[in-house]
């Protein structure tokens, strides 16, 4: 509902905005759903990437019981679980943002009663919603079969469980507020395709997505836990099985909040600056 | 009948040439999208070989393979991926869901040139091939710090693998990627191919056992892209292997024209 407040300024109430926001979240869920054979291709590219690391750490390990202290068993949970966790906390809106601003169709958006970065956000909580209900439901199997078929277990606990979700929803919003800088600077950039290639080797080498850390001399570990990336695999997935315990978590989260402020003041400065500078031209 | 066949295939390579001609005019133009894409293919390249180098700072060997033979095989799987990548999938297969969606192959249809060729071959990622370039640095040095002796026959050999191994990768990939005209928009099935080859393919052959050996060596025979044609060149031929990739190359291509002709005839032009 739009009301007029009692300064003469024209508002929306709360339940206005969350339904609006809402709408828009249903629709790009609702795209998506349209072509769903793309969906289930989302679950065979998940199982051969699982499939090609469990393949090579099955020869690695003939020959040794442990590798920097992890043995078969959980070196097999970290990678089984690292797609699952990148489902969750992955996010895709530099591209489609720079997109908008290097070819002026922010415009249209500008106009529009509605936050941009909230709307890019909303987007993308719609578009990952389904490929991230046939991950987890890819997992599921998956941890059936596991403990029907096979003798492999994953050591899991509720402590575990919690804090991991805790930190992937870290990793969300910290995800968003990087994405958001990033597409930011399609302001004064024109090739921002690469936005996408680059965050992926970001989280690849210093976010724990192709090792964990644990793998890395002792004063490279301390490197990259200073970095935001940790928050996106490494963290999740290291609570998740155990290996950090409840006494790092209020550092890690006070890790997070330093990062969130500082990835928060950077997209809004980037936004400030970019928009001054923005201009949409036609005849 | 063979003058005619080799007036085709000249027809062919004139039409290639000048495709990939102006590609590289559109890229060396506008300059900053070439360093962009020098700059992410490098960290692709960088990501394996950082996992490479951490995975061999904890252990000796994987399947027998040690750290410079490591090095070489990294080496020559960046050729592979590059070359594959930069002539077939990232301007021409990856394209090719969204073209059907909105109906853009009727333009290449009505040409009167072949439609397989035309849609997976016309376009060549300019950048990849620049990119691949330290692939051959790690290739020398892996290959200089191991001792063995490099022999003309086994490089010959190796080449001949390598060669056929690229014509089994561009057969998966147009065969899945021919599946986006029955199942529109469905980007994935490209992505799948693509998939399989570029994450089993640099794998020690010998890592497949089993049923995993006969997958990738007769269904999805990815290895003969990289682990065994660089096995060939270090450590020498092997006849066996020479003739069943060439058999498996001359397989799959058919197969390809035969489930692409089949598939095309699926397209429904704009708004299928």
């Amino acid at each position: 509902m739009i009301f007029v407040t009692s300064s003469g300024n024209i508002g929306e109430s709360y339940c206005f905005i969350v339904k609006k926001y809402f709408h828009l979240f249903k629709n790009r869920m609702q795209v998506n759903l349209e072509y769903r054979f793309d969906l289930a291709g989302y679950f065979f590219l998940e199982l051969i990437t699982v499939a090609s690391f469990f393949v090579l750490w099955i020869a690695v390990y003939k020959d040794q019981d442990s590798v920097a202290g992890f043995d078969l068993g959980a070196i097999m949970a970290y990678y089984f679980l690292a797609p699952l966790i990148g489902a969750l906390v992955t996010v895709e809106l530099s591209n489609s943002l720079g997109v908008r601003i290097k070819d002026g169709f922010l415009s249209s958006l500008l106009i529009m009663p509605i936050k941009i970065w909230l709307l890019f956000i909303v987007n993308d909580l719609g578009r990952k919603f389904y490929p991230a209900l046939v991950t987890i439901f890819f997992y599921a199997l998956a941890g059936i079969g596991l403990y029907f078929l096979t003798d492999i277990e994953f050591d899991l606990n509720f402590q575990g469980i919690i804090f991991a979700f805790l930190f992937v929803v870290c990793g969300l919003f910290l995800g968003y507020a990087l994405d958001l800088s990033l597409g930011f600077t399609a302001f004064w950039i024109d090739d921002i395709w690469g936005f996408k290639h680059l965050k992926y080797l970001a989280y690849s080498l210093l976010g724990g997505l192709s090792f964990p850390f644990e793998f890395l001399p002792e004063n490279m570990q301390t490197v990259f836990n200073l970095l935001p990336f940790k928050y996106m695999y490494y963290l999740p997935l290291s609570y998740l099985l155990g290996n950090r315990t409840a006494e790092s978590a209020l550092s890690d989260l006070l890790g997070f909040v330093f990062w969130m402020i500082f990835a928060a003041i950077l997209a809004a400065f980037l936004w400030k600056k970019g928009i001054k500078k923005y201009g949409a031209f036609g005849n | 009948m063979v003058l005619l066949a080799i007036k085709t295939i000249k027809r062919y390579a004139k039409i290639y040439l000048l495709l990939n001609k102006y590609q590289a005019m559109h890229y060396f133009t506008y300059r900053a999208g070439l360093y962009m894409g020098l700059v992410v293919d490098f960290g692709h390249s960088l990501v394996v070989i950082v996992f490479y180098q951490v995975l061999y700072s904890n252990i000796q060997e994987v399947a027998g393979w040690n750290y410079h033979e490591m090095i070489f095989l990294i080496g020559l799987n960046m050729l592979s991926s590059f070359v594959v990548l930069s002539s077939v999938v990232i301007l021409n297969l990856n394209m090719l869901p969204e073209q059907i969606k909105d109906g853009k192959i009727d333009l290449t249809l009505t040409k009167p040139l072949n439609s397989l060729f035309y849609i997976t071959l016309q376009r060549n990622y300019i950048v990849g091939y620049i990119s691949m370039l330290p692939g051959f640095y790690l290739m020398y040095y892996g290959f200089s710090n191991l001792g063995y002796t490099l022999s003309l026959l086994n490089l010959l050999s190796g080449i001949v693998i390598f060669c056929s191994g690229y014509i089994i990768a561009y057969s998966i990939l147009v065969m899945f990627a021919s599946m986006s005209f029955r199942f529109i928009n469905a980007t994935t099935l490209a992505r799948l191919g693509q998939r399989i080859i570029l994450e089993f393919k640099m794998k020690p052959h010998q890592i497949f056992t089993g049923g995993l050996r006969i997958l990738f060596m007769f269904i999805f025979p990815v290895i003969f892209m990289s682990s065994v044609p660089a096995e060939a060149i270090m450590q020498g031929v092997n006849v066996w292997y020479v003739l069943l990739s060439l058999a498996l190359a001359a397989i799959f291509l058919f197969l390809t024209i035969k489930v692409w002709n089949f598939m095309i005839k699926e397209y429904t032009s704009a708004g299928g």
